[in-house]
C-alpha cells in the first residue's frame, strides 16, 4: 500500500517537473514548429540567473526567483528576435533553425561554464527539504511546491490560451501562419510572444530543480530531452499535450525506477522516445514537422 | 615534438569522425548527434578487448566496429525513416544514453573512473609505443578513411544518397531502396567513427566518458558543417582548425580549460552564423536549405 503510494508521489513529483518542462518547449514548438534547442540555454541561464541573485548577491528569494524567470524570458525573446527572426527572414527550413538552435545552446553553455565554474553549486532554502507525509507517501516542501506550481501553470497556460487574447493569436499563428497574416496579425511578435512565455515556464523549472538537484552548466541537456520526448509523446500540434507528455515520461520513469536501478533513468526517456518513433513514424515524416516554412 | 605529435594525432582522430559523419550528414543530408557516440563505442570496445584478450590492433579495430553497426542498427532501424529533426533527435537521445550507460554500467566500463592501463597494440608484430608509431597509424587509417568514404561517394551508392537528400521520394520512384541505402551508410559511417575509437584507446592507453559527451558529437558536427558539409575535405579543414584552435590559445598563455570553452563558445556561435552568411561552410558548394529544406 505505502509502495503504490510512494510510487505514485514519486510519478507526480517527476511528472510535474517533466509536464512544465514539456509545456514550456510545446508552447514555443506550437507556434514555431522547430525544435528549440536553445531552450536547453535559456533554463541553465535562468537557474544560474537565480544562483547569482540569491546565493552571489544575498537578494532575498522571493525577489530573486522572479527576476530569475524574469532574465528567462527576456533571455528567450533575445534568442528567438536576434537569433532566429533573421533566419526565418531567410527562409530557413525548421532543421536549419535547430542546427542554429544547438550552436547557441553550446555557446551559452560554454559562457555559464566560464562565468561560474564547471562543477555543481548548490541554492538551499530554509525548509525546503522538510519532509511531508500524506497517505503513506513521503517528500519535501520543496517537492510539493513543485507539484502545486507546475498544475498552477498549466491551468493558466490553458486558460490564457483559449481566453485571452495573446493566447488566441498563438494559436493562430501556429494553426496557419499565412493566415494569420492576411487577418493582420504580426507573426513575429506573437512568435516572440511565445518565446517569452515558454522560457518563462522553462526558467519556473530550472528554479526548481536548482534548489532540488542543484546547478552545472551541463544541466540544460537532460532537461531538454525531457522537454522535447514530452512534446514528441504529448503531440506536437498542442502546447498543453506536451504537459500530459511529461507527465506521463515522469510515472514511467518512475515506475521503471522501482524495477531498475535509479540510475538507468535516463535510458528509461530514451527507451519511450525511440518506441514511440518506432510506433508512429507516419506522424513524425513530413506532415506536421515541415509545415514552418 | 612529443607534444606536436600528440596533436597531429589528435587532429588525425576528429579528420575521421568528421569525414565519416559528412558521409551521412552531408551527403543524405542526415544530421546526426550521435557520432561522439559511436567513437566510445568503438573505444570501449577496443580497450575491454585489450584488457580482457591479447588480440591486435588490427581485431581490436574490428570488433571496435561490428559493434558499434550493431548498435547503430539500433538507431537506424526506429528513426532512419523519419523527418530530418525527428532523426536528429533520435540520434541526440542515443548519444545521452550512451553516455550515461557508459557513465553508469560500473562492473563493465568502469563507471566515472574509465579504463586505465589499456596494453600497447600491434599491428603484424610491430608494437606501437611513441606518439611517432601512432601519428603514422592514424595518418594511414585517415588516408583509408577518406578513400572509402571517397569511393563510396562518388559510386552509384553514393549518388542514390544525394538523390535522397535532394528528393527521397523521386528517388524511391525511380525504384531505389532508399532506406537501405541510408541504413548502409549510417552503419558505415558509425563504423568508421569506432575505428578511431580504436585508435584513441591505444593512443591514450586510458579512456573515460567525459571525452564521449553530447557536447563531442556537436564538435564533429560543428567541424563538418563550419569546415563545409559534403566535401570530404571540409570536414577535414573543419576537424584541423577546431583542434588546434584551443592548442594555438593555450600557446598563448590561456589556460587549458579555458581554451576548451572558448573553443565551445566559437564553434556554438559559428554554426548560426555559417548558416545564415555562409551555408556552403568554408569550402563547401552547397547551402545548408538547398540540402536540408523540408519541401
Amino acid at each position: 500500500m505505502d509502495t503504490v503510494a510512494q510510487l505514485v508521489a514519486n510519478g507526480l513529483i517527476a511528472g510535474s517537473g517533466y509536464g512544465l518542462l514539456g509545456l514550456s518547449l510545446g508552447l514555443i514548438y506550437a507556434t514555431t514548429h522547430f525544435f528549440h534547442f536553445a531552450h536547453g540555454a535559456v533554463y541553465t541561464v535562468a537557474a544560474y540567473a537565480a544562483f547569482a541573485f540569491i546565493a552571489l548577491s544575498g537578494l532575498d528569494a522571493w525577489l530573486g526567483i522572479p527576476s530569475a524567470i524574469a532574465v528567462a524570458a527576456l533571455f528567450g525573446a533575445a534568442v528567438d528576435g536576434f537569433g532566429y527572426a533573421p533566419l526565418r527572414r531567410r527562409g530557413a527550413a525548421p532543421l536549419t533553425l535547430l542546427v542554429a538552435s544547438l550552436g547557441i545552446f553550446v555557446a551559452v553553455q560554454a559562457v555559464l561554464s566560464v562565468a561560474f565554474g564547471p562543477g555543481v553549486q548548490r541554492l538551499h532554502a530554509t525548509g525546503a527539504d522538510a519532509p511531508v507525509a500524506l497517505f503513506g507517501a513521503r517528500f519535501t516542501v520543496l517537492q510539493s511546491v513543485t507539484v502545486a506550481l507546475s498544475a498552477g501553470l498549466y491551468a493558466l497556460t490553458f486558460v490564457a490560451l483559449h481566453h485571452s487574447r495573446s493566447g488566441r493569436l498563438m494559436r493562430a499563428v501556429g494553426s496557419d501562419p499565412r493566415l494569420a497574416l492576411i487577418y493582420g496579425i504580426e507573426g513575429e511578435r506573437v512568435v516572440m510572444l511565445s518565446f517569452a512565455a515558454g522560457s518563462a515556464l522553462a526558467g519556473v523549472a530550472a528554479v526548481l530543480a536548482a534548489y532540488d538537484t542543484g546547478l552545472r552548466p551541463s544541466m540544460g541537456f537532460n532537461a531538454l530531452l525531457v522537454a522535447v520526448v514530452a512534446v514528441v509523446v504529448g503531440g506536437v500540434r498542442h502546447p498543453t499535450g506536451a504537459y500530459w507528455g511529461g507527465m506521463t515520461l515522469g510515472f514511467v520513469q518512475q515506475i521503471g525506477a522501482w524495477v531498475l536501478p535509479s540510475q538507468w533513468q535516463d535510458v528509461i526517456v530514451y527507451a519511450i522516445l525511440i518506441v514511440l518513433l518506432f510506433l508512429r513514424p507516419a506522424s513524425f515524416r513530413g506532415g506536421s514537422a515541415s509545415r514552418a516554412e | 615534438m612529443e607534444y606536436l605529435l600528440h596533436i597531429v594525432v589528435v587532429i588525425e582522430i576528429f579528420a575521421i569522425l568528421a569525414i565519416s559523419l559528412d558521409l551521412v550528414a552531408g551527403q543524405a543530408g542526415l544530421l546526426s548527434l550521435s557520432h561522439a557516440a559511436f567513437f566510445g563505442i568503438g573505444a570501449y570496445a577496443s580497450a575491454l578487448l585489450a584488457l580482457h584478450g591479447t588480440a591486435g590492433y588490427l581485431t581490436e579495430m574490428v570488433v571496435a566496429m561490428a559493434t558499434a553497426i550493431a548498435a547503430s542498427l539500433l538507431v537506424s532501424s526506429s528513426s532512419i525513416r523519419l523527418h530530418g529533426e525527428y532523426f536528429l533527435i533520435a540520434t541526440f537521445g542515443f548519444q545521452l544514453i550512451v553516455f550515461s550507460v557508459l557513465n553508469n554500467w560500473t562492473a563493465v566500463t568502469g563507471g566515472p573512473s574509465g579504463l586505465p592501463g589499456i596494453p600497447g597494440a600491434s599491428i603484424f608484430g610491430w608494437q606501437l609505443r611513441s606518439a611517432l608509431d601512432f601519428a603514422a597509424v592514424g595518418a594511414l587509417q585517415l588516408a583509408i578513411v577518406y578513400l572509402v568514404v571517397r569511393l563510396m561517394v562518388r559510386s552509384p551508392f553514393g549518388r542514390v544518397l544525394r538523390a535522397i537528400r535532394g528528393d527521397e521520394a523521386f528517388a524511391q520512384s525511380l525504384g531505389k531502396n532508399t532506406v537501405g541505402v541510408k541504413v548502409a551508410a549510417f552503419s558505415a559511417s558509425a563504423a568508421l567513427a569506432a575505428s578511431a575509437g580504436t585508435l584513441y584507446a591505444f593512443f591514450s592507453s586510458y579512456i573515460d566518458p567525459t571525452s564521449f559527451t553530447i557536447l563531442d558529437s556537436v564538435l564533429i558536427l560543428s567541424m563538418v558543417l563550419i569546415g563545409g558539409s559534403g566535401t570530404l575535405h571540409g570536414p577535414l579543414i573543419g576537424a584541423v582548425v577546431l583542434v588546434t584552435l584551443p592548442e594555438l590559445l593555450r600557446q598563448v598563455g590561456i589556460s587549458g580549460e579555458l581554451a576548451g570553452n572558448l573553443r565551445q563558445l566559437i564553434y556554438g556561435a559559428a554554426l548560426p552564423i555559417v548558416i545564415a552568411f555562409r551555408p556552403k561552410g568554408l569550402v563547401g558548394r552547397s547551402g545548408l536549405d538547398g540540402r536540408f529544406g523540408a519541401k
